[in-house]
């Protein structure tokens, strides 16, 4: 039987045209920073390397690995709990504890540490409170890991809560039902039923919190906890050195690739469509009895300190600004700019993320693969690494790339992908490819079927999406730093430079109109599939 | 005389290293419902979406009208072969009301046409009075219906469908099944659906094709496959059987349980040693204390009674009674042919 260039036909190219050429470029487009870094790494000199291996730099990847798994830790403790009580719980007011949990992640980690050092500092806030009453001079110093960590661990504990309520609500409550006819009780059962299956997405809200960590640049920076994105930024800063900077990028990408290796070992790669027929059933909910109220007192706790605490201090700086007489900058160029910055990175993300998770989801093989693991370079790239090699990249082929906005969008898309993949991924995965083969059988060849029946099923998971990218791109502040045009001001430009020179009250109006904003479009979305479940 | 309609000729698909299919060939007439019989696991689905063009094979070639629908040069996609399918879950679109649904594959019409289309078969399928609901809001029984008519209302040369009664509980799958048969008679259109049930084979379809490790076994009308199976295999699958030696003589076999009368001997020569399919309701039992055989275990189901009759030899042969009460496990009986029944024998 002839099977020659049919066979070879059916195998790769089974996938359309229109599909594998945009893949394709999206493919390149996402490689490049990571190519170019390494390629600029291979250049280091041998007094690089050196340098590399010198004591104090072995410090900054310990001191990186220490503080990313304390902060880890600390967000699973945090979260677990509370997804549990708010999905499986007669939790009181769960709907209003559901949004205010989420909230945190709208505080950018460097506003959290902004707060944190303005009141908990030496000379902070809260010593002048005590001063008068108990002669306090100096608080104890929170400078440093303790500081990074407690800021890091309240603002992003959310995103474990994220993943877990992603899966909690897809298991089948017959599974639980089975266990308890099989003599368990109701903490058996979500013991030995309901949290092994929440593994894998605890272990990946965990690797995102990790990931996280790794690149943030912002508290650890404020904070003075001197990480690998410190030591990169002030060797950009500083010397310049553009070589020992891409050695140590490098470096902290092998450090977040191990832990996105390590994490899929753990996890394990699973396909599952919603193969159950019929609406599934609402779990029942179990009650807390007595627990009631230390539940109630732990999410309040937790809310007061990563929510409470931060806005109020906030609003505390606000005031003590005005009635200071301090001039109120202008906020509003620096907010345009922001939107400007975010709604384009939100579209050119979905419009990335459209193609990719179809290829994905419904052909797979080799070619996806590759689609898919180069999307997540900005995953495991942290921020800082991406815009020193587009930096690089950019100042070596000058105008018009070089501190153009379209730079400044592309690192952003780049960091996000991920991000908005994952959303629209998933949800892919839960509609049934027989509902598009139906299509077709009816006469609709594939754009059309993508185009009416794919895309409105998809589309509450594309508005998570635009709003999660949305919210994180205004949060961004090393590519905006670093990438942005002459004289681009954003919001978080303007937090930043007021904070690290210490001008707390100068900083909370963009601080507060960055909140304000930030959380509009994940609040409406929240909003609207809350009404709908 | 009808005219052949679709022809797969030498299909194989591999999954793999997992053969799916392998050398099927199968046709089908205008006009006519084929049913495709087979255990889980044996490629129907599979055979089901290399019609469609859901899937394409590795060899072989199936055409529709004596147009090429998918050979070693051509393929046809899915959307192009006019061939409708409803899905085992029905696959309804969940963001389109019924009637958006049945409206969805209709778009080359014009309004008038498509309304007049989209009504006549909500009459068909009697679910006029549900098409501003959304298939949430529907029972099984008419998902399936609706599914029926989104497919029908395209008015497909060929119509496939997979499993389509497994979603639907026992009390209401009779009644769809007949609903059904009346609907694609009154259309008219040619139907191939597959199944692991063989009541609902045997009741629905014109042919039945029984299917077995990706391969077709035989391909007759159901009485037939019932009465004259070609193998022990399609003799299992359709109907429960059992087995039991036996030595060819003239047209009888000489069995533990005595003389049988056969339907066919075939090749067989006298004094070949063979084995004779019984099917339940072939032997009827007769109390006697001093009989070779023995009651072992019964199962009331109703309408009838089964047992477990173990043979002076030790065979376990399995029949059917319409009286319960007299007969027990422990009994002594003895087993005889029911009149007029013939058997069937296959080498051993």
């Amino acid at each position: 039987m002839a099977t020659g260039p049919s066979q070879i036909y059916r195998g790769i190219f089974r996938i359309p045209i229109g599909l594998v050429i945009p893949c394709l470029l999206i493919t390149i487009a996402c490689i490049i920073p990571l190519a170019y870094l390494i390629l600029k790494s291979l250049g280091a000199g041998s007094d690089s390397w050196a340098w590399l291996f010198r004591i104090n730099t072995l410090m900054i990847f310990w001191r990186s690995i220490i503080l990313a798994f304390s902060v880890t830790t600390t967000c699973i403790l945090i979260a677990v709990p509370i997804a549990l009580l708010i999905t499986k719980f007669d939790l009181r007011g769960k709907r209003i504890w559901e949004v205010v949990t989420l909230l945190p992640l709208v505080i950018p980690s460097y506003v959290g540490a902004y707060l944190l050092m303005s009141s908990m500092g030496p000379k902070g806030l809260v010593q002048q409170t005590l001063h008068p009453f108990f002669g306090i001079e100096r608080m104890p110093s929170i400078y440093g890991f303790v500081g990074a960590l407690i800021t890091l661990s309240l603002l992003n504990f959310p995103y474990v809560l994220l993943t877990i309520r992603g899966t909690i609500n897809q298991l089948d409550p017959a599974q639980e039902e089975s266990s308890r006819l099989l003599g368990l009780n109701r903490l058996q059962t979500l013991m030995k039923v309901t949290l092994p299956q929440l593994r894998p997405a605890i272990i990946s809200g965990g690797l995102l919190v990790s990931l996280y960590t790794l690149s943030d640049f912002g508290a650890v920076s404020l904070m003075r906890y001197k990480t690998f994105t410190w030591s990169i930024y002030n060797q950009y800063g500083a010397s310049f050195d553009m070589n020992a900077a891409a050695l140590l990028s490098i470096s902290l990408c092998a450090l977040a690739t191990l832990i996105v290796y390590v994490e899929s070992f753990i996890r394990g790669n699973k396909k599952y469509f919603n193969t159950s027929t019929g609406a599934p059933r609402s779990p029942r909910v179990m009650k807390l009895g007595v627990w009631q109220v230390p539940s109630q007192i732990f999410c309040f706790l937790i809310t007061v300190f990563s929510l409470g605490v931060p806005t109020s201090i906030l609003c505390y700086w606000l005031f003590r600004g005005i009635s200071s007489g301090e001039s109120i900058i202008n906020v509003l160029e620096s907010t345009g700019n922001s939107l400007i910055l975010a709604s384009a990175t939100s579209v050119c993300v979905i419009v990335v993320v459209l193609p990719v998770s179809y290829l994905v989801v419904r052909y797979g093989g080799i070619f996806a693969t590759i689609v898919e693991k180069s999307c997540f370079v900005g995953f495991a790239l942290p921020s800082i690494a991406v815009s020193l090699s587009l930096v690089f990249l950019g100042s070596r082929i000058g105008h018009p790339i070089y501190q153009s906005m379209g730079l400044l969008i592309f690192a952003c898309v780049l960091l996000y992908l991920p991000t908005g993949l994952g959303s629209v991924k998933s949800s892919l995965l839960h509609i049934s490819p027989r509902l598009e083969e139906s299509s077709k059988t009816l006469g609709n060849a594939s754009l059309r079927t993508y185009i009416k029946v794919t895309l409105p099923l998809l589309k509450p998971s594309i508005l998570m999406g635009v709003a999660i990218v949305f919210l994180v791109t205004m949060k961004e502040l090393p590519a905006v730093l670093m990438l942005s045009p002459l004289d681009f001001h954003t919001l978080t430009t303007d937090i930043w430079t007021y904070s690290s020179e210490a001008f707390f009250a100068k900083a909370a109006v963009p601080s507060l109109t960055l909140l304000l904003v930030s959380s509009i479009p994940l609040t409406l979305v929240m909003l609207k599939s809350g009404l709908r479940g | 005389m009808k005219k052949r309609l679709l022809n797969c000729r030498n299909i194989s698909k591999k999954y793999g290293s997992v053969a799916a299919i392998s050398g099927l060939n199968l046709s089908i007439n205008s006009g006519e419902i084929l049913s495709i019989l087979g255990p889980s696991g044996c490629g129907k689905t599979t055979l089901l979406r290399l019609i469609a063009g859901l899937d394409s094979p590795d060899e072989g070639d199936i055409t529709l009208n004596n147009r090429i629908l998918v050979d070693q040069q051509n393929w046809v996609p899915p959307h192009r072969r006019g061939i409708g399918m409803v899905f085992q879950e029905f696959a309804l679109f969940p963001h389109k009301t019924v009637q958006e649904n049945i409206e969805f594959g209709l778009s080359a019409l014009n309004p008038e046409d498509r309304a007049s289309r989209v009504k006549s078969f909500l009459d068909l399928t009697r679910i006029n009075d549900l098409k501003q609901r959304f298939p949430n809001e529907l029972s099984g029984g008419q998902q399936q219906r609706v599914a029926l008519a989104r497919t029908l209302a395209t008015q497909p040369d060929l119509l496939l469908m997979d499993e389509p009664f497994s979603n639907l509980d026992a009390s209401l799958r009779v009644l769809v099944r007949e609903e059904v048969r009346t609907i694609l008679r009154n259309s008219d259109t040619a139907t191939i659906f597959v199944t692991h049930d063989r009541e609902e084979a045997f009741s629905i379809s014109d042919k039945v094709a029984i299917m077995l490790e990706g391969a077709i076994h035989q391909i007759d009308p159901p009485d037939k496959i019932y009465f004259w199976p070609n193998t022990k295999d399609v003799a299992i699958l359709s109907g429960g059987c059992d087995f039991i030696k036996g030595k060819i003589e003239n047209e009888f076999a000489l069995t533990s349980i005595g003389r049988i009368p056969l339907r066919v001997i075939g090749e067989f020569a006298d004094g070949t040693e063979v084995e004779i399919a019984i099917r339940p309701n072939d032997l009827a039992m007769t109390p006697n204390p001093s009989g070779t055989s023995r009651v072992i275990r019964k199962e009331f189901r109703g309408d009838d009674t089964l047992f477990w009759v173990e043979s002076p030899s030790g065979e376990i042969i399995c029949c059917k009674h319409k009286i319960h009460t007299t007969l027990f496990a422990g009994l002594r009986v003895d087993l005889s042919p029911e009149q007029f029944v013939k058997f069937n024998v296959f080498p051993k």
